[in-house]
């Protein structure tokens, strides 16, 4: 009898190995398969640049996209993951109620050298840090996509990569330290709620954009003596919009990855939660990603009947929602996503009105979305508890407006800085001939259309 | 650099397997990485000026 016991427990251990094994792929895979869907944002961004800028750019909009790719993934190797894990509870760099942060900290795990080099590398016992840390600089890159289209046509390319490591290696992970950590001081303070990361991803970017171009000025042609504003469109617009949806795909990948697999030593608990442990699932997601797909298009649809803008409506859409995707209705998600389409051509309008050049909208579809998204979530989902456990904080109005607050100054602040040093050492912006000749006839040894857009041969017979 | 274990079998072996695990190697590759990224964009900076000269 003791023999069958000891016999059918050492089944029942390695049953549940195999089970454990198991999950712990399952989460390994999870988090690796949403890279490549967001890969798929900057083949997007790519697409989208390029067909907004005059074809006499197009190549060079399409090569200072890449770079920033390029540049931002070794930037977060280096030192954007250790400032994720870092600045938690602020500058102090100290260890915050979870014992996951502090300068301390990251340094055992997400340095480059030393001891911390273990988890930054290939290692058999550790199947997360590296997919994590992928999908973490994905949304890195994302935030320097997000700044890129703004300022085409007239920026300097190795001025933009610098600003580009600048957003992806430090502004956007300061907010998300702050704003998404579970040790962050937003979190834990102001109960801030941003689960899709409305605000600290495309704010921080938009508005990183937006202290950019404060210092870099408006494209030739685009304004008046008057003021008044001149339409300066892309040569491609169905490149433009097709690279709009491909950044929607993408965003499927990017909101995947903003949820935690259960069952491991670092989750939550036994199912899929939040960031900060709050319950949700794949399905809440798709509900509400959906409805606020055909929300910010519909909205966007009806006062401007224009592809460019119903395709950012759909974006906008999904970015409206963000911040609430894990407990939003999904009608509720349809409604909101519609007022982001129907503001969006208005505020672009305004913002041009002060003299801004955004090129793609850039601001205001990532930034004053973004802001709309986080306070939304503070009118409709005040006093859901923003952490897992008792007595956690809870999302209000005014957490979700400090919030909004913090990571506009972190993105404007930063932006304007770093773009005025920029302007000072000549980095920032390319000579104004050089500009009025096409920026690839200047610096790219290719050409877009070495045979024009010639009409395709007859149909056969 | 060679294997990072005292065994030539990957039987019972658990934990870093990248080369130079355990040694000052990660750190030096690292900084001549950081090194290539810095020399690649002050590079890059010249030759764009260098264009930009013509139009100035």
């Amino acid at each position: 009898m003791e023999e069958q016991l000891a016999e059918l427990a050492a089944q029942v251990a390695a049953i549940e190995a195999k089970g454990n094994m198991t999950n712990t792929m399952f989460a390994e895979a999870y988090y690796y398969l949403t890279i490549p869907l967001m890969v798929i944002i900057h083949a997007g961004f790519l697409a989208y640049e390029m067909g907004a800028s005059r074809a006499k750019n197009a190549l060079s909009s399409g090569v200072k996209n890449i770079l920033a790719f390029a540049f931002v993934i070794p930037a977060f190797y280096y030192f954007g993951w250790w400032v994720y894990w870092a600045f938690p509870t602020g500058f102090s760099l100290s260890a915050g109620p979870n014992e996951i942060s502090g300068a301390g900290y990251a340094g055992s795990i997400a340095l480059a050298w030393g001891e911390s080099s273990n988890f930054m590398g290939p290692n058999t016992e550790d199947q997360i840090d590296g997919v994590f840390w992928g999908a973490f600089t994905l949304f890195a890159a994302t935030t320097a996509s997000i700044m890129s289209g703004a300022v085409i046509e007239r920026i300097q390319t190795v001025g933009f990569v610098i600003l580009a490591i600048i957003l992806g290696g430090f502004s956007w992970t300061l907010a998300a330290a702050w704003g998404w950590h579970a040790d962050g001081w937003l979190v834990n303070n102001w109960g801030v709620h941003d689960f899709g990361a409305a605000g600290l991803v495309h704010a921080v970017a938009a508005f990183f954009a937006l202290g950019v171009l404060i210092n870099l000025g408006p494209r030739v042609g685009k304004f008046n003596a008057d003021g008044s504003a001149n339409d300066i469109p892309g040569h491609n617009m169905p490149f433009t919009a097709t690279g709009l949806m491909l950044i929607i795909v993408g965003f499927w990948g990017f909101l995947m990855a903003c949820l935690v697999v259960g069952g491991e030593a670092w989750s939550w608990g036994s199912n899929y939660s939040t960031i900060y442990g709050t319950p949700t699932n794949l399905g809440a997601l798709t509900f509400n990603i959906l409805m606020a797909v055909a929300g910010g298009i519909i909205g966007s649809w009806v006062f401007t009947k224009d592809p460019f803008w119903m395709m950012s409506g759909a974006l906008a859409g999904i970015i409206s929602a963000a911040s609430g995707l894990d407990i939003y209705y999904p009608a509720m998600s349809f409604i909101i996503a519609f007022g982001a389409g129907v503001l969006l051509k208005p505020c672009a309008k305004i913002l041009e009105g002060f003299g801004i050049d955004d090129a793609v909208g850039a601001v205001t579809v990532h930034g004053t979305i973004g802001i709309y998204g986080m306070l939304m979530l503070g009118i409709f989902g005040s006093g859901y508890p923003a952490l897992l456990g008792d007595d956690a904080p809870t999302v209000s109005l005014m957490g979700q407006l400090v919030g909004a607050v913090v990571f506009i100054a972190i993105g404007l602040i930063t932006g304007y800085v770093s773009s005025l040093v920029l302007k000072m050492v000549g980095m920032l912006r390319v000579p104004e001939a050089a500009e009025i000749a096409g920026l690839d006839a200047v610096k790219v040894p290719a050409q877009a259309y070495p045979e024009g857009i010639p009409a395709s041969a007859p149909p056969a017979e | 650099m060679g294997f990072p274990y005292e065994t030539s079998s990957w039987t019972d072996v658990s934990g870093p397997i990248f080369m130079g695990a355990g040694t000052s190697a990660p750190s030096i590759y690292a900084v001549i990485g950081l090194l290539i990224c810095i020399g690649a964009l002050a590079f890059g900076q010249a030759k764009e000026s260098a264009k930009y000269a013509k139009y100035k």
